[in-house]
């Protein structure tokens, strides 16, 4: 072999040899003219119809193109519900009356019924993986139909319950800031107020939470105690009817008849407020009647010494053991506060709204929130690694939304509280509340760091140097003027966006 | 089959018989001209979708879609005096997509892999068509885009800028996918014994 290739033209003479050869393949004649009349024939065709011929591919895309678009459309499509016995007002918030209850027919076949006198909200989650539900005030009770890849959430004021394919029952009595979750199945994650992030609950676990005393407990609830409740539960399908569905004469508050077991299905029953959230988007609502055979029955509420003072279910309501502030359309506070409220940006800060702002601005709230969006500019420090890093912490401190205890900007005097609870929502931060005593500097604050939007927080927990825990505390709030919920600024810059969506004064 | 082809009206305008008049005419609608241009290169095209492809029976029909495609492009042609070299990128393009249709249906394995007929195609010895169906056994392992550069370089012996214009390339880009191909060429040669020797006897100066 290597004699051989050692006679062997170069590469490209071989490929010049190789071409001589197909060369000399003999072409089978010339073509005839037939094939002439063959093409003709074809080119009248081909030039009839030039540009469909040229548009096919793009048509083709095109179709496909709208094709993908229309299925990610229809995938993306929220779930659909239905809403009977409640009006909707123009802020998307739906109410029943105190005559009659309410309910919610998701198209998945998860129900929500709602009590007398109760005010909620519903965001939908994209796809239809299900919906959050918020409940500005009163009693609800879901059935939610378990999903692969299902979302469901219940925000009942500062708590929230992630919904993991479960069956519970939530109370939430706003008066008295009480929280109570009993699991009957499966499990949640349930976060807010003294409650840490993330905490998982099981069957058989209660919960009970007081904002009152930032204090929660978890104990085991004893079988027989739902067993009871399966038993005793009175209520039927008559929740979308005229006649009222509690049985007021004895009956614990929102008891229920249990239904058959329906393993496919998550019934929870809750009682909350929360004003957070927005309310049903895009999706069509249909406020209609609906059949009453089609309402599945949810189970009761646990009773519970929590719920069972009189300022629930007495007939003469007391004096409240809270104030909720009450937010004007002007940005005029009352019911506790008479003061407005403002937002006011540091040095490094830009807001996207409100849109006109200058120091102190008025806020007015929008849907009940009072928001404040834009940009932080990052701090600019010195001896970054050493013990004296300084930063221009004083110039450029983040922005703040405030609100004055007093029309005429006075101390709060007389009218003062002992514990304040502020809720909120926004981008994940180390948010912080201030508290400004008349007659100090304005830029000298008592402080809460890393306030937790529900928290209630005493004097005695402000601290003249919060960041560092230590200080000087307040005795207690008569000579506090303003109050501010505080979005720091940071070694980087940052977007913010955050709404506070209600104040609660407590004794 | 006894169709008439439509040959030009006696009172028809004189057609300019360049291929730039050819072309202007062609485009203006005139059948007379793309049967001129027809007749004026339907040798080449039968000539480069054979040598591109190997006898076949189906070539006919290769033409007749190169001239189709050819008449429904004209309007890409900016200098109307380049029709050969348009001629021949259309008809390597048509054989160039048959070459791949062949390569995905022998992989699909709906038709065999392209083969040579029997019948004998060259004239001369049997070696030499022996060799010659090597050699198209050779190619069909090429890409279509080497197949038609080994056609147009070493089968037509068209000079570089005529390669480089038929495929759209550069003329350094040509060069270099020229060597590229002459290396594989090459290295494919080593599997098939018939061409060794075929090009092994040439070296030697003697006539296959």
């Amino acid at each position: 072999m290597k004699g051989k290739r050692d006679v062997f033209p170069t590469a490209d003479s071989t490929c010049q040899c190789l071409g001589d050869l197909a060369r000399r393949v003999e072409i089978s004649g010339v073509p005839p003219l037939a094939e002439w009349a063959d093409i003709d024939r074809r080119l009248d065709r081909t030039w009839r119809v030039p540009s469909l011929r040229r548009l096919g591919p793009v048509l083709a895309v095109s179709a496909l193109a709208i094709l993908c678009a229309a299925g990610y459309l229809v995938a993306r499509r929220p779930l659909g519900y239905r809403v009977a016995n409640c009006a909707l007002s123009a802020k998307g918030v739906f109410a029943t009356t105190s005559a009659r209850s309410g309910v919610v027919a998701f198209d998945d076949g998860s129900q929500m019924s709602v009590e007398k006198d109760a005010r909620f909200r519903l965001a939908m989650v994209p796809f239809g993986h299900g919906a959050e539900v918020s409940l500005d005030d009163g009693e609800a009770h879901l059935a939610v139909v378990h999903r692969p890849g299902a979302r469901w959430s219940v925000q009942a004021g500062p708590f929230r319950i992630d919904v993991t394919g479960t069956r519970f029952d939530v109370r939430w009595s706003r008066p008295l800031g009480r929280f109570q979750l009993t699991m009957v199945e499966g499990e949640v994650l349930v976060a807010g107020g003294a409650i840490p992030p993330a905490t998982h609950l099981r069957t058989g676990q209660t919960l009970s939470a007081d904002l009152m005393t930032s204090s929660f407990t978890i104990a085991d609830t004893p079988s027989r105690l739902t067993e009871a409740h399966r038993a005793d539960d009175t209520y039927s399908a008559k929740t979308t009817s005229a006649e009222p569905v509690r049985q007021d004469s004895g009956a614990p508050r929102g008891s229920r008849p249990l239904p058959p077991a329906t393993p496919a299905r998550k019934r929870t029953a809750i009682a909350t407020r929360n004003p957070h959230l927005t309310a049903a988007g895009t999706q069509s609502v249909q406020v209609e009647a609906l059949p009453p055979p089609s309402i599945e029955p949810v189970r009761a509420l646990v009773p519970s010494p929590l719920f069972s003072t009189p300022a629930v279910a007495a007939p003469v309501a007391p004096k409240p053991s809270l104030l909720r502030v009450v937010f004007g359309a002007d940005g005029q506070l009352s019911n506790g506060f008479t003061g407005e409220t403002s937002v006011e940006g540091g040095e490094g800060t830009s807001f996207s709204a409100p849109a006109s702002w200058n120091d102190r601005s008025p806020l007015r709230p929008e849907a009940e929130l009072l928001c404040a969006s834009g940009t932080v500019a990052a701090l600019v420090c010195v001896n970054e690694n050493l013990p004296k890093m300084h930063c221009n912490w004083d110039s450029n401190w983040g922005v703040a939304i405030g609100w004055y205890a007093r029309a005429d900007h006075k101390s709060w005097g007389d009218a003062a509280v002992g514990a304040i609870a502020v809720d909120f929502r926004g981008r994940s931060a180390s948010y912080r509340l201030e508290a400004h005593l008349k007659g100090d500097p304005k830029e000298k604050m008592y402080c809460i760091d890393n306030y937790k939007s529900g928290q209630v927080v005493r004097p005695s927990m402000f601290k003249s140097e919060c960041w560092a825990d230590k200080g000087d505390t307040l005795a207690d709030f008569h000579q506090v003027d303003l109050f501010n919920l505080l979005f720091p600024s940071a070694m980087s810059y940052v977007a913010f966006r955050y709404c506070v969506s209600g104040i609660t004064l407590f004794p | 089959m006894a169709v008439s082809p439509p040959l030009p009206q006696t009172a028809a305008p004189e057609l300019d018989s360049s291929d730039a008049g050819l072309v202007c005419a062609a485009r203006a609608g005139d059948r007379r001209a793309c049967f001129s241009i027809w007749s004026k290169y339907a040798a080449l095209v039968q000539r480069l979708v054979w040598r591109f492809l190997g006898p076949g029976s189906d070539h006919a029909d290769l033409c007749q879609e190169a001239f189709l495609r050819l008449f429904k492009r004209l309007n890409d042609l900016r200098e109307p005096a380049a029709l050969r070299g348009f001629v021949v990128s259309v008809t390597l393009g048509v054989a160039r997509n048959e070459a791949r249709r062949r390569r995905i249906r022998a992989i699909v394995g709906w038709v065999p892999e392209e083969v040579l007929p029997a019948a004998p195609t060259l004239p001369g010895q049997d070696e030499a068509r022996e060799a010659a169906r090597a050699l198209y056994r050779l190619l069909a392992t090429l890409g279509a885009e080497d197949r038609s550069l080994f056609v147009t370089r070493f089968v037509e012996k068209m000079d570089l800028s005529e390669v480089a214009a038929a495929h759209a390339l550069s003329l350094s880009t040509a060069k270099r996918r020229l060597a590229r191909l002459v290396a594989r060429v090459n290295a494919r040669l080593e599997a098939s014994p018939v061409l060794l020797e075929y090009v092994g006897l040439l070296g030697q100066g003697r006539d296959p």
